[in-house]
Formats: C-alpha cells, sequence, structure tokens
C-alpha cells in the first residue's frame, strides 16, 4: 500500500512499447470503465457493486485520461478552440475473494445490465472469450501506467494481493533488461 | 460405581447452577456449601462450556517466561503466493498473448523472454516453474513494433 502513487512517477518511458503488460484471474472482481463516466459516477456503482454482493472493499485506478478540443477555423478570435474537456478511464478492483468464475461473471453481467453500456459489454465479452479477467497495470504505447484515485473500506485481501502483483510489474520494468544478444533494452531510465 | 455417579450428581449440580444468572463465584460458593468437593478450575470450565463461552487467549503470557513450557517447534512452511502475470501484444498483425502463473522469481526470469518474443499459439498458458513450457516461446521471431492494442 505504501508503495503506490509517488514511485509510479518515476517511470519516465516505455522500456517495452511493443507489448502490453497486465494482471490477470479468475479470483479478483475487476472492472474497466471506459469514456462515459465521472468519478463520482464510478464510485456510485462501486458502492451500488459493494453493498449488494458485499465486497468488502473497493479502489479505484485511473487507467487514462484524453484531452478533446473543439475547434472552430471561422472565428475571428486568436484562440480556434472553443471548449476543452477530458475523457478519464478507470479500473475497479473489490476486495473480496470470489468463490467460483461463476460469480464473477454474474456479478459482471449485472453491473453490464445495470449501466446498458455498449463499451463495457464488449469488454466483459473479450473476458469471456479470454477465460480470464485482465486488467493493464503497465503502460500502453504512450500511456502511463494507471495510477489510485480512490479507495473505500477493506484493503486487505485482494487488493492487496493485486497491489503486489502491481508493484511487482512496475519493479520489473525499472530494471534493465538484456535481451538474448546481450542488448540493454530499457535505456529511458 | 460409586465415584463414576458421584461426578455425573456434581456435573449435573454445576449445569443447574450455569443456567440461572448466578456469577461463576457464587457457583463455587454454592458448591462448597452443599459439600461438593471439586476444584475451583474444572469448575470455571465447566461453567464455561454451558455457557459457551470461548477460552481466553493468550493464557502463556499470564505465565513468567522461566516458567513456561516450550511447545515443540515445528519448521515453518513458508508460504508463497502466486501471481499471474499477462503479456500481450501483435505478431503480424494477429494478437497474441502469455499468460504466466508462479513465484515472483520464476516469473521474472521467464518475463525476460516474454517481453521481446510472441509465443506460438494464440494463447499460451504457462507454469513458470515447468521447464517444458519454455517451448512454447517461439525465439525465432519478435514483437510488431508499437502495435494498436484494444485491450
Amino acid at each position: 500500500m505504501e508503495k503506490c502513487g509517488i514511485q509510479d512517477q518515476k517511470l519516465k518511458a516505455n522500456p517495452f512499447p511493443n507489448v502490453i503488460i497486465g494482471d490477470c484471474g479468475n479470483e479478483i472482481a475487476k472492472l474497466e470503465l471506459d469514456r462515459k463516466y465521472d468519478l463520482a459516477q464510478v464510485k456510485r456503482i462501486a458502492h451500488m457493486l459493494l453493498n449488494r454482493y458485499k465486497l468488502g472493499g473497493f479502489k479505484i485506478y485511473e487507467s487514462s485520461c484524453k484531452t478533446q478540443k473543439i475547434w472552430n477555423k471561422e472565428t475571428d478570435l486568436k484562440e480556434k478552440v472553443i471548449f476543452k474537456f477530458k475523457i478519464r478511464n478507470y479500473h475497479l478492483i473489490f476486495n473480496r475473494k470470489m468463490r467460483s468464475v461463476s460469480e464473477l461473471h454474474s456479478i459482471l453481467a449485472w453491473i453490464c445490465l445495470q449501466t446498458k453500456d455498449w463499451d463495457l459489454i464488449m469488454w466483459f465479452l473479450l473476458q469471456c472469450v479470454k477465460q480470464t479477467v485482465t486488467l493493464r497495470t503497465g503502460f500502453k504505447g504512450k500511456t502511463r501506467p494507471p495510477k489510485e484515485v480512490c479507495r473505500f473500506g477493506k484493503q486487505d485481501k485482494m487488493i492487496k494481493e493485486f497491489e503486489d502483483n502491481r508493484q511487482f510489474i512496475l519493479n520489473f520494468m525499472k530494471r534493465r533488461v538484456k535481451n538474448r544478444n546481450g542488448v540493454i533494452c530499457n535505456e529511458g531510465f | 460405581m460409586s465415584k463414576k455417579g458421584a461426578k455425573t450428581t456434581t456435573v449435573h449440580r454445576i449445569r443447574e447452577l450455569s443456567r440461572t444468572r448466578k456469577s461463576a463465584n457464587e457457583i463455587v460458593r454454592q458448591t462448597r456449601r452443599e459439600g461438593i468437593g471439586i476444584r475451583r478450575k474444572t469448575i470455571l470450565t465447566y461453567i464455561r462450556g454451558f455457557r459457551g463461552k470461548a477460552p481466553k487467549k493468550d493464557v502463556y503470557k499470564y505465565i513468567p517466561r522461566k516458567y513456561r513450557i516450550r511447545e515443540r517447534r515445528i519448521p515453518f512452511e513458508h508460504e508463497v503466493k502466486q501471481k499471474h502475470v499477462s503479456v500481450y501484444g501483435k505478431q503480424k498483425g494477429i494478437n497474441k498473448r502469455y499468460e504466466i502463473s508462479g513465484t515472483g522469481h520464476e516469473i521474472m526470469d521467464f518475463l525476460r523472454d516474454a517481453v521481446f518474443h510472441p509465443p506460438r499459439r494464440r494463447i499460451a498458458r504457462i507454469r513458470a516453474n515447468r521447464i517444458s513450457d519454455r517451448k512454447e516461446v517461439d525465439y525465432g521471431k519478435v514483437w510488431d513494433s508499437r502495435p494498436k492494442i484494444e485491450s
């Protein structure tokens, strides 16, 4: 728990731009909420799930943030950007250990029905195809690894495990790794 | 036979008394008045059993260290946590992924290869401690450079 947050900021560049490293498994209840959601809405969804399935506690990570601009070239003003807004994507993780894969799938299916979010439904179907639920913990191209935004309730079981796993991957990225040919690949640090 | 009968009557009597609202000390005094010969220590254990009270925790800390009886030490078995890591990317436009499970050291060792070389199959489920699973790595090929992946 102590290692998260500021330590991630030390990673400045992606050492392995060709691949994405993530956490997979069916023991932790995880969600990905993209594009449409504000942090308050994500919290509300998390509390809904927490109360319904008694999941102990939750943690929210902000995976990426994009700034969108609306342009108007016809205006005479110097600044031709009329409006700026940010789109944020979030990851949700819960504390209780899942009893079975079917329990995890039922939770995810319920939230898909409640939100009626097409992106979330597609993400859920993709996880069903892969047979594991995966969330990104490392870099993705230029986007940085997800950072912690909010936490609520107990954090001692699966959230702790997830956090350990996340730190493990970040530590791996920090190290200088030699290829089989003897080339050092993460020179960005 | 008589001894056995006496024991059953005492236990029966203690059970009766423990059902009332009397405290443990009061029950001890009552038994002494009635002439039942039983230790205070055993009465208290009976009462705890009848009333469903849990025994006190960490009793050993009240005994001085020099009088404590040391239990035989059992060798500590180190519980190693299993980690699950996935590495995914594209090779010639085809999505491919590793799903690696094992301890930290084993995964770290395997990731050194997995980060540079794709698997032979589309989805390779690998236990990092197995040497035979190294065959899944396609050492002759490399991942596509900077692909657009939708996770």
